[in-house]
């Protein structure tokens, strides 16, 4: 038996944006909306919920992650101890971990679910697929108008170059933020105002659906003095977050989509046992939307025969090799590229839709928001304003570990 | 010819020998109180001195040198490696986590009386105790650690001990097309 | 009514004498009064009937080929010598003696159906016996009995199969019984009934071994070909000492006949099953019971065929079992109490009645001889009580019901018409409507709050809750593992099963509905060893499929269809007496010092208990049904209201097998132990406030028991688990100790499978647990 190493990652190929222009921002998943698929399979909802583990050893706690070893630099081959100081999950005004009040998980009409789907109304044909997943996003009704990076002003669309996009008018373009009647703001809660569905705590409810979490870790490498690192969010929701699996050829695959949204994640570096953390980065307004797979190219986790770890997101053009017979070097007349790539100038119908399917569809995309970062010092806090990385599109990936002990 | 005695009953049912029964009192058979579920108290360990597998791999845990928790190994492609959670070892003590059926029709903000239904309720206790509960992440080449060209990778490991507040209920229920 | 003639004859039958447990078959008690001369008669009997008929209104039982000869020589004649004195006191003393004596009833048939019977009853005899009887003021008689067994046996053919107690011996005593006319003051219509009384029946029996033969031989006979004894399934004690009074009224249930209240208070009795020198025990049993409005007559089933109707109103008593011992002595699980209750009532809307039709011909394709018993019970009220080490816990409000035929039958292994059978005594179950339901569980005594508990007993089947309609067999035949003992083998099939997993006792709970569960089972072996019983399985595979599991009530949501298909070969089972014993919850320490020490509490269970171990040796597959398979189905299309298995999605962890680490290897097999006691355990308040009881405590604080407080208990702050100071007022639990332990159980696959394809996909290629041990001690108390 090899013993442990740190895993060396290669990215072999990874694509940001689309062959094809797409403008859809922050759209909904509309055809998995809350409302087109109500409920199914095993619901889970978890009430009154606290959890809580330290690392603290006066008091005989232990919560420590070892057996990593350094992989880089001077300390390479020397134990890396993560010792978890706090893991906690509470109602939200937790005041970083401090006070842990209850908090729900889920709500009853949309729980945590556990399901086996017929593929054939999620495009994957023919084929049942296992799902678990967190509460469900609304269908979006409308749009609205919102200040998410709080200069006091709504949003505005930006052009290429940074500065807000202007109609002919000259009247700056707001941007609309897609909202349901039902839904919730998934960072304020505000009532109509998202497509969340998990509730903020209030007076009437003091629960919540949002909950706090954290964790709080010093990381110690060989004989070094430990590192710390907390990483607090707030109010946090993971709705629409998904992992679907099924199978195909001789091995697992399927699609994880994680939803993760928080009014302030919170990342600060102290000193072990230091009484007060000086740094600390704020994220306010951070919205992570992250699918890995989906049902035109699935993701897989395999394990290969030399027991290393493979981690592929199926390349989009082998996808379409797989299912029409046409390969890479064919795909510029089926799609008929030369006529301007529209369907009429297409040669393969069936293949421009698939593609079109893939490349509209917003659930395919990946963005990532931050409305204003922060950053906390003893001169005080500097804003480093907003930031956003949209229509993130995986057009490939593989990630393979190496054992480095060898 | 009837010949009617009709002193003799009270006269042989006053001998001992025929003594009439007690009467099984309703209240011993019939039941109309009382709440269902249970209040579990106790502890679960996983491989405290090791488990019954004793191999070039596996041996008890005062045996140094050895594995001696529970391994799990599990294959996501054929052919392919093993994903594997080893060493899994520990104990979880705890009082009062329960288990029973529950209706719920009011709270959670106003869901509970739209919901109106029964769901399984299974009530963590509000600390759990874990002694040494330790497990190691890895992969490994052949589903046992006995098997031709044994190679497995750690990727890491986990130890928790000493009390985990787990507080609150987690509810079950079906939620549709069955 | 020839029929009261027909019960006495048939009481004559095994009356006798020989050694005995009982010591006072002396002649003072009957016989201070032997001066007279009397007669003495000699009888050599050889008779040979061809039937006796008894006619209820026009429906009619006849007893065909009844003959009386010698044991072992047909066309002798079966010794009888009576010698008759009249005593002083006017009454008659009559010693007995019979030898080497046969009685055979070669068929007993019912008039709508000749060709249909219950089968031979041979019974070989050597008896003594005395009968004393005199006048009882005018109205009646008093007499009695004293008889014994020697050498005797009692055989029961079915088409030439033969199921026999053998070697059976034993006496009894009946001293000054009544039999005279009566009425009861307090009917005014002063109607007459016979009142007979048994003040003390004190017996003895032993049967040598319980055997059986397919020896096609004429007549019963202990030996096979060979000339060795034939196979056993163990030998039986019944030792009892009771008292009893019937009252005999006139008129039954169908205008004839008669009626009879039946009053026994059974002082003591003791029974043991042997096998191979080691005996099941139950010990010191005593009870008490009556009987009202118990009928017997000639009479239409629901069916509209006749049979010998044992009907009755109402049964109700109850019966403590002081110790049930098993094995080596001494080692006793403990006290078994049942208190029942057999009335008419209704059950899911249906009423119910207690009655059973006896009637000739078992199952249909196991010839013309065999017993069939059409009946139905009705038990609204039951409780059972089982007390370890002084702690008890009840199984409070049962009920039971059920409607069905019950079929006996001798069977020899061959198939027949598509019916397999095996050999031995084969009880046969044919569309057997049944059910039962616990409300909980009270730990302590009847005042105690009603508790779940059967939860932790799922791995045993042990349903809290179970209406199913069954069909099927066990055949038990002789000899276990080695020498004596039982060899089983069974199919049975339950449709339109409901089985509650977990339930309230308002039928909440986790239900299994339109449960379908087919069982086989061949060649398994039970036997009674040193330590108690075991179980060992040949093959066994098993389907149970649950239409819908839900949650709630019956008809409440479901999460959809799962199918568990189990294939084992060579499983064993075991029960021992003695509980989880001595041991440390909460911490790892060998003694009381160390468990304290290091934080946990230290539990002496007790000496009695039960423990349960079973391995599971889960085969490879070899065929759809057998094999080791779990499959969840969601999703499925509705059909007129109906949702249709097969249409959905399925999630199936496929091909479960246990091994020992190396393939090909399966001895160890996936195991589990389960202790059982009651014991004192913790209970920790989680939330500041009163509970469902109106008890305040705060979070943290424990439930201490305390007779003084209104509810019986109260919250106080302690030191921790090992706080003395409360350690002999925490409440009982209901306390169950379950060891898993495996040394690899492989799933060969996991798969998902759509309904428009017949291959499923398989998302998982093997999963491998290996080098558990698990250990759980978990005590159930109420919720408050």
């Amino acid at each position: 038996m090899v013993k442990a190493a740190l895993l060396k990652v290669s990215v072999i190929l990874f694509a940001l944006g689309g062959v094809l222009p797409v403008r859809a921002e922050l759209k909904a998943l509309d055809d998995e909306g809350l409302s087109a698929v109500e409920g199914k399979g095993l619901g889970l909802v978890f009430e009154d919920f606290v959890f809580e583990h330290t690392d603290d050893s006066s008091r005989g706690q232990i919560f420590r992650i070892e057996g990593i070893k350094s992989a880089y630099g001077a300390s390479k081959g020397q134990d890396v101890v993560v010792a978890v100081n706090q893991l906690y999950i509470a109602r939200s005004g937790s005041d970083y971990g401090g006070t842990l009040n209850p908090v729900n998980l889920g709500r009853l009409k949309n729980p945590f679910n556990i399901d086996v789907l017929d593929g054939d109304s999620i495009g994957v044909e023919d084929k049942a697929v296992l799902e678990i997943r967190a509460p469900q996003q609304h269908a979006p009704d409308g749009t609205r108008h919102k200040d998410m990076d709080f200069d006091g002003a709504p949003d505005p669309v930006y052009a290429e170059d940074g500065s807000p996009l202007r109609d002919v008018n000259g009247n700056i373009v707001l941007r609309d933020y897609n909202v349901a009647s039902a839904g919730f703001d998934c960072f304020t809660g505000a009532a109509g105002g998202g497509l969340c569905d998990s509730r903020t705590a209030s007076a009437a409810y003091e629960n919540g659906e949002r909950p706090d979490l954290g964790m709080k870790f010093s990381v110690k490498v060989g004989s070094h003095d430990a590192d710390s690192l907390n990483i607090h969010a707030k109010a946090a929701v993971i709705d629409g977050t998904r992992l679907r699996v099924w199978g195909e050829g001789n091995k697992m695959v399927g699609e994880f989509h994680l939803n993760f949204y928080t009014p302030e994640l919170m990342i600060s570096t102290c000193e072990d046992g230091g009484a007060s953390c000086g740094k600390a980065l704020k994220f306010r307004n951070f919205l992570l939307e992250l699918p890995l797979g989906n049902a035109h190219q699935p993701m897989a986790m395999n394990v290969n025969g030399s027991g290393n770890f493979v981690y592929e997101i199926k390349s989009i053009a082998q996808a379409a090799q797989d299912k029409f017979g046409v390969t890479p070097t064919q795909l510029p007349s089926a799609l008929g590229w030369s006529g301007g790539g529209t369907r009429s100038a297409a040669q393969n119908k069936a293949l421009w839709d698939w593609f079109n399917d893939y490349y509209q569809d917003p659930a395919n995309r990946g963005n990532l928001y931050i409305g204003k970062l922060e950053v906390h010092d003893t001169g005080g806090v500097h804003d480093f304003g907003s930031s956003r990385i949209e229509n993130l599109l995986i057009q490939y990936m593989k990630i393979t570990s190496h054992d480095l002990m060898k | 010819m009837k010949c009617i005695l009709s002193g003799i009953l009270g006269l042989i049912l006053a001998g001992s020998a025929y003594a009439e029964l007690r009467p099984v009192e309703e209240a011993e058979l019939s039941e109309v109180s009382g709440q269902g579920g249970i209040y579990l108290s106790g502890d679960i360990t996983i491989n405290e001195d090791g488990g019954p597998l004793e191999n070039a791999y596996f041996g008890k845990c005062s045996d140094g040198g050895k594995q001696c928790g529970a391994r799990i190994a599990y294959q996501t492609g054929e052919n392919g490696g093993w994903f594997v959670l080893d060493d899994i070892r520990g104990r979880f003590s705890f009082q009062g986590l329960t288990l029973r059926v529950r209706h719920v029709d009011d709270g959670f903000g106003g869901d509970g009386a739209a919901f109106d239904k029964d769901v399984l309720e299974v009530g963590l206790p509000d600390q759990v105790r874990f002694d040494n509960v330790h497990y190691t992440y890895a992969t490994s080449s052949t589903a046992r650690p006995t098997g031709p060209g044994f190679q497995q990778t750690d990727i890491y490991s986990v130890l928790m001990h000493g009390n985990v507040t787990m507080q609150g209920n987690l509810l079950i229920f079906p939620t549709g097309n069955p | 009514m020839s029929i009261i003639r027909i019960l006495m004859f048939t009481a004559m039958l095994p009356a006798t004498l020989a050694r005995g447990e009982l010591q006072s078959l002396d002649e003072a008690e009957m016989g201070e009064v032997t001066g007279q001369a009397g007669l003495s008669l000699e009888v050599n009997a050889n008779i040979d009937i061809d039937a006796i008929n008894y006619w209820d209104d026009s429906s009619g039982l006849s007893f065909r080929g009844v003959r009386i000869s010698a044991t072992d020589d047909a066309s002798s004649g079966a010794a009888q010598d009576y010698e008759v004195a009249v005593t002083d006191t006017g009454g008659l003393y009559i010693p007995f003696t019979w030898t080497n004596n046969r009685f055979v009833i070669s068929d007993i048939s019912l008039s709508d159906h000749w060709d249909r019977s219950m089968g031979t009853f041979v019974a070989d005899v050597n008896a003594a016996g005395r009968l004393y009887v005199e006048g009882y003021q005018g109205a009646g008689l008093k007499y009695s009995l004293d008889f014994a067994l020697s050498d005797s046996r009692f055989t029961f053919r079915d088409q030439g199969n033969e199921f026999m107690l053998d070697g059976i011996s034993g006496a009894m005593r009946a001293h000054d019984n009544l039999l005279v006319f009566a009425v009861d003051n307090n009917d005014p219509t002063g109607t007459p009934f016979l009142y007979m009384a048994f003040p003390r029946i004190q017996a003895s029996w032993d049967v040598q071994a319980i055997r059986y033969g397919a020896s096609q031989n004429a007549l019963a006979t202990p030996l096979g070909n060979g000339g060795q004894p034939l196979a056993s399934y163990g030998g039986l004690h019944l030792d009892y000492d009771m008292s009893t009074v019937w009252r005999v009224h006139p008129g039954g249930r169908n205008g004839a006949g008669f009626t009879v209240d039946i009053n026994t208070v059974l002082n003591q009795a003791n029974f043991r099953y042997s096998d191979d020198g080691y005996a099941l025990a139950l010990n010191n049993i005593s009870g008490q019971w009556y009987v009202n409005g118990l009928t017997l007559d000639v009479a239409s089933d629901r069916q509209g065929d006749l049979g010998l109707a044992l009907q009755l109103d109402r049964f109700k008593g109850n019966l403590s079992i002081d110790s049930i011992t098993a094995g080596d002595p001494g080692r006793s699980f403990g006290q078994l109490d049942l208190a029942f209750d057999f009335r008419d009532a209704v059950f899911n809307g249906e009423a119910y009645t207690n009655r059973f039709f006896l009637q000739g011909k078992g199952h249909r394709d196991a010839g013309y001889q065999g017993l069939r018993i059409d009946a139905e019970w009705s038990l609204p009220a039951a409780t059972i009580s089982y007390t370890d080490d002084g702690n008890r816990v009840i199984l409070a409000g049962i009920e039971s019901w059920g409607r069905g035929d019950i079929t006996f039958d001798v069977t020899r292994a061959g198939t027949v018409n598509g019916t397999e059978f095996f050999d031995g005594l084969r009880i046969g179950f044919e569309h057997l409507k049944a059910g039962y339901r616990i409300d909980g569980l009270k730990v302590g005594d009847e005042n105690a709050k009603l508790q779940g508990g059967s939860e932790l007993l799922l791995a045993l089947e042990l349903f809290p809750a179970y209406d199913f309609t069954l069909d099927g067999h066990y055949t038990l035949g002789p000899g276990g593992a080695n020498g004596e003992g039982i060899t089983v083998n069974a199919d049975l099939f339950v449709t339109e099963g409901n089985a509650a997993l977990m339930v309230d006792e308002n039928g909440r709970g986790i239900w299994a509905t339109g449960v379908e569960y087919d069982q086989h089972l061949r060649n398994m072996t039970i036997d009674v060893d040193a330590q108690g019983l075991m179980l060992v399985k040949g093959e066994a595979w098993s389907t149970m499929d649950i239409s819908d599991l839900r949650i709630g009530g019956r008809s409440s949501d479901s999460i959809g269809r799962v199918v568990l298909k189990r294939f084992e070969k060579g499983s064993t089972a075991s029960i021992r007496a003695g509980g989880a014993g001595e041991l440390c919850v909460g911490a790892s320490a060998a003694d009381a010092s160390g468990c304290l020490g290091a934080g946990g509490r230290w539990e002496d269970r007790g000496e009695q208990g039960v423990t349960i171990a079973i391995a599971q040796r889960f085969a490879p597959a070899e065929s759809q049904d057998k094999r080791t398979q779990l499959m969840w189905e969601t999703n499925r299309r509705e059909q007129n209201g109906l949702r249709t298995n097969g249409s959905g999605t399925q999630l199936i962890i496929d091909d479960i097998t246990t091994n020992d680490g190396v393939d090909g290897q399966n001895s160890y097999g996936f195991r589990n132990e389960i202790s059982v006691d009651v014991y004192q355990t913790r209970v920790v308040k989680k939330q500041t406030g009163t509970d469902r009881n109106g008890v305040y405590g705060e979070k943290g604080q424990e439930k201490i028991m305390d007779p003084g407080s209104p509810q019986g208990y109260r919250y106080v702050t302690t030191s921790g688990p090992n706080d003395t100071s409360v350690a002999a007022n925490r409440p009982l639990g209901f306390a169950v100790r379950a060891r898993t332990s495996f040394k690899e159980l492989a799933i060969g696959s996991v798969q998902l499978k759509h309904p428009d394809v017949s291959q499923a996909q398989t998302i998982m290629h093997g999963v491998r647990l290996q080098n558990f041990d698990i250990v759980s001690n978990l005590t159930a108390t109420p919720i408050d």
